[in-house]
C-alpha cells in the first residue's frame, strides 16, 4: 500500500510538472507569435495608394478654390460671411496638409505605430481642429437673410459627414487598442492576433480622404460663389 | 553532462525567480497606483511567488535531492520564469501594442492584467510539483 502511494506521488509530481511545462511552452510560443504579428509592416508605395493621391489632389484643389478675391465677389452672399469661411477653409487646408501626412511619402514601410501617429494627427488637426472647431458652425447656420446664398442647404449633409467621420474614428480607436490585450483562449484572440496594420492604415486614410472631400466641397462652393481669383 | 546542466538550471532558476518577481512588482506597483487600489490587494499576486521562494529555500537548506537534482523540474522552473519575464518585457517595452503609449505610463497594463492569471497558474503548478516531489516516492529505493 505504501509502495503504491509512493508510486502515485511520483506520477502526480511528474504529471503536474509536465502540464506546467506544456502550458508554459504553449504560452511562450503564442506570445512570440502575437509579438511578431503586431510588429509586421507593409511596404508603402505612393503610386499604389489611391487614398494618398486623392488627398493630395484635394488639397491642391482646396488651395486653388480658396485663392479668391472676396472683395470683388460676384455672388449674393455676404462678404463678411465669405471672408470668414475663406479663413476657416484655409486653416483646414493647412490642417489637412500637416507634417505627419507630408512625411508619409518618405516612409518606405508602414507599421502600426505610424498608423497610430497618423490617426492622432487626423483626430487633433483634421477632425477636432478643422471639422469641429472651424466648420461645424455651418450645420446650424440659419440663412434667413440669405447671407450665405443657400449654403445652409448643405448643413444636413455636413452634419451627417462629420458624424460619420467621428464614428469611424471611434471604431479605428477600438480596433487599434485591440492589439494591446491578448487572451489566448477567447474569441478576442482572432481579432487581436491578426496583423491589421494595412487594414487600419486604409481605414485611417479613407477617413482622412472623407474629411478632405468635405472641405473640398465647401471650398468649391466658395469658389463658385465668389467667381474671382486673386491671380 | 546532465549533472552540469542540472546544476546550471538549479542556479539560474533562483536568479530568474527574483528577477521576474522584481519586474512584476514594479508593474503591479504602477498598475495599482493608477487604479488607486490598495497595495494590500496585490498580495494575491505576490503570494505564490513568496511561497515558491520559501519552498526553494527549504529545498536548498534541507538538501532535498528529489527536487534539487530533478532536471525536468528545474528545466520547467526556468521555462516558467522565462515566460513570465517575456510577458513583463512586452508589457514594458513592446511599443507596437498601442496601449503602451496611449495610457501614458509607458507600461501596457491591459496586456499584463490579461496574463496575471496565467502567471499565477504556472507558479501554483510549480508549488504543487515541488510539494509532491518532496514526498517520498518510488525512486528513493534506487537511490
Amino acid at each position: 500500500m505504501k509502495q503504491i502511494a509512493k508510486e502515485y506521488a511520483k506520477i502526480f509530481s511528474y504529471t503536474i510538472t509536465g502540464i506546467v511545462f506544456v502550458f508554459a511552452s504553449f504560452y511562450l510560443i503564442i506570445n512570440i507569435y502575437h509579438m511578431e504579428e503586431i510588429a509586421d509592416t507593409f511596404t508603402f508605395s505612393l503610386s499604389e495608394d489611391s487614398n494618398y493621391n486623392e488627398i493630395k489632389n484635394r488639397i491642391s484643389n482646396i488651395e486653388k478654390y480658396t485663392n479668391v478675391n472676396i472683395n470683388k465677389s460676384k455672388g449674393k452672399a455676404n462678404k463678411q460671411f465669405l471672408s470668414s469661411l475663406n479663413t476657416k477653409l484655409s486653416y483646414c487646408k493647412n490642417a489637412l496638409n500637416n507634417e505627419t501626412f507630408k512625411e508619409l511619402k518618405n516612409n518606405k514601410k508602414i507599421g502600426i505605430k505610424d498608423v497610430y501617429n497618423l490617426r492622432n494627427t487626423l483626430n487633433s488637426n483634421v477632425i477636432n481642429g478643422c471639422l469641429i472647431e472651424q466648420l461645424h458652425y455651418l450645420t446650424y447656420y440659419n440663412d434667413k437673410d440669405g447671407n450665405s446664398d443657400g449654403l445652409s442647404n448643405y448643413s444636413d449633409y455636413i452634419k451627417l459627414n462629420i458624424d460619420i467621420i467621428s464614428s469611424r474614428l471611434n471604431y479605428i480607436d477600438k480596433d487599434l487598442l485591440n492589439n494591446s490585450s491578448y487572451y489566448y483562449n477567447s474569441s478576442n484572440a482572432s481579432t487581436a492576433v491578426m496583423n491589421k496594420t494595412k487594414d487600419m492604415y486604409d481605414d485611417v486614410m479613407t477617413t482622412y480622404n472623407q474629411s478632405a472631400t468635405l472641405v473640398e466641397m465647401l471650398s468649391k462652393w466658395l469658389y463658385t460663389e465668389v467667381g474671382v481669383t486673386n491671380d | 553532462m546532465i549533472k552540469m546542466i542540472n546544476g546550471l538550471l538549479y542556479g539560474i532558476k533562483y536568479f530568474l525567480l527574483i528577477l521576474s518577481f522584481a519586474f512584476g512588482s514594479y508593474i503591479i506597483l504602477y498598475m495599482y497606483q493608477r487604479l488607486n487600489k490598495s497595495l494590500v490587494d496585490s498580495i494575491y499576486i505576490a503570494l505564490p511567488f513568496v511561497i515558491l521562494f520559501i519552498l526553494f529555500a527549504i529545498n536548498m537548506l534541507a538538501n532535498q535531492k528529489r527536487v534539487t537534482s530533478n532536471l525536468f523540474y528545474n528545466l520547467t522552473c526556468c521555462l516558467v520564469f522565462c515566460v513570465i519575464l517575456f510577458i513583463e518585457y512586452r508589457a514594458l517595452f513592446d511599443t507596437n501594442m498601442i496601449a503602451n503609449s496611449k495610457l501614458g505610463y509607458n507600461i501596457n497594463f491591459n496586456y499584463f492584467a490579461d496574463n496575471i492569471n496565467a502567471i499565477k497558474v504556472m507558479i501554483v503548478g510549480l508549488i504543487l510539483g515541488d510539494l509532491l516531489f518532496m514526498l517520498p516516492n518510488s525512486d528513493d529505493k534506487k537511490a
